[in-house]
């Protein structure tokens, strides 16, 4: 890949990576809002709640990790 | 979403951990490696009847893996059943050819096996031994057949 190609990909990672996260993780967990509601059996219905647990959980990592990276950021130009 | 686990788990957040296996299960069902995933996070957090059944589940879908036996080893030990532990401890070394970090912790559990065995004041059992996984040999170069002369 040429360099020019991949400075491009990283300032769309940079600048748009968190926004396409937080809308992966919006839009699953309305997909299992929409799961939910379609009358699962008990056993779905617990599965689907143990990957919505999972995927809060992921998303709160995500998070946690990008405050500590704006953190350093900060810290870094305060130098 | 294994990885997620995995983080949680490394940061001593076991409850998080072993919530996130659980839904890695889900997407992956009957998976032996998160089976055993689950297991050691219950096990950090001292719930060792869900972890052992954890494990149990680990061994039937994948019955050569070899951190579930070394963490159950680890259970028996704490719970007294020394004959168990060293019984799972050295099927973990064997299971793990004696390759990875499993072995080297399977081993430094036998020695503490050993020693509790001492403490309790009874003659020193005979430990089991380790069974060498069998080398493999060389196949052995057919002679290459010789045209016969003319």
């Amino acid at each position: 890949m040429a360099d020019e190609m991949k400075f491009e990909l990283l300032e769309k990672v940079v600048a748009h990576g968190q926004k396409r996260l937080t809308s992966m993780f919006r839009a699953t967990f309305e997909d299992l809002e929409k799961l939910k509601a379609a009358g699962l059996t008990a056993a779905q219905q617990e599965d689907c709640e143990r990957l919505e647990e999972a995927y809060r959980l992921a998303q709160e990592l995500i998070e946690t990790m990008l405050q500590f990276k704006s953190a350093m950021q900060q810290s870094h130009s305060a130098r | 979403m294994c990885e997620v686990g995995q983080v949680y788990y490394l940061r001593g957040e076991y409850g998080k951990a072993e919530k996130v296996f659980r839904g890695a299960l889900v997407l992956s069902p009957g998976n032996g490696d998160l089976f055993s995933a689950i297991g050691a996070a219950l096990q950090a957090q001292g719930k060792h009847d869900e972890a052992t059944a954890m494990y149990e589940q680990a061994l039937n879908s994948c019955p050569s893996e070899p951190s579930a036996k070394v963490n159950r080893g680890e259970i028996f030990l704490k719970q007294g059943d020394l004959e168990a532990a060293e019984r799972e401890l050295v099927a973990a070394i064997e299971l793990d050819g004696d390759q990875t970090y499993i072995s080297q912790r399977a081993r430094v559990l036998l020695q503490l096996l050993a020693q509790m065995e001492e403490a309790q004041g009874g003659a020193p059992r005979k430990m089991a031994t380790v069974k060498k996984p069998a080398k493999k040999k060389p196949a052995k170069k057919k002679p290459a057949k010789k045209k016969p002369k003319r």
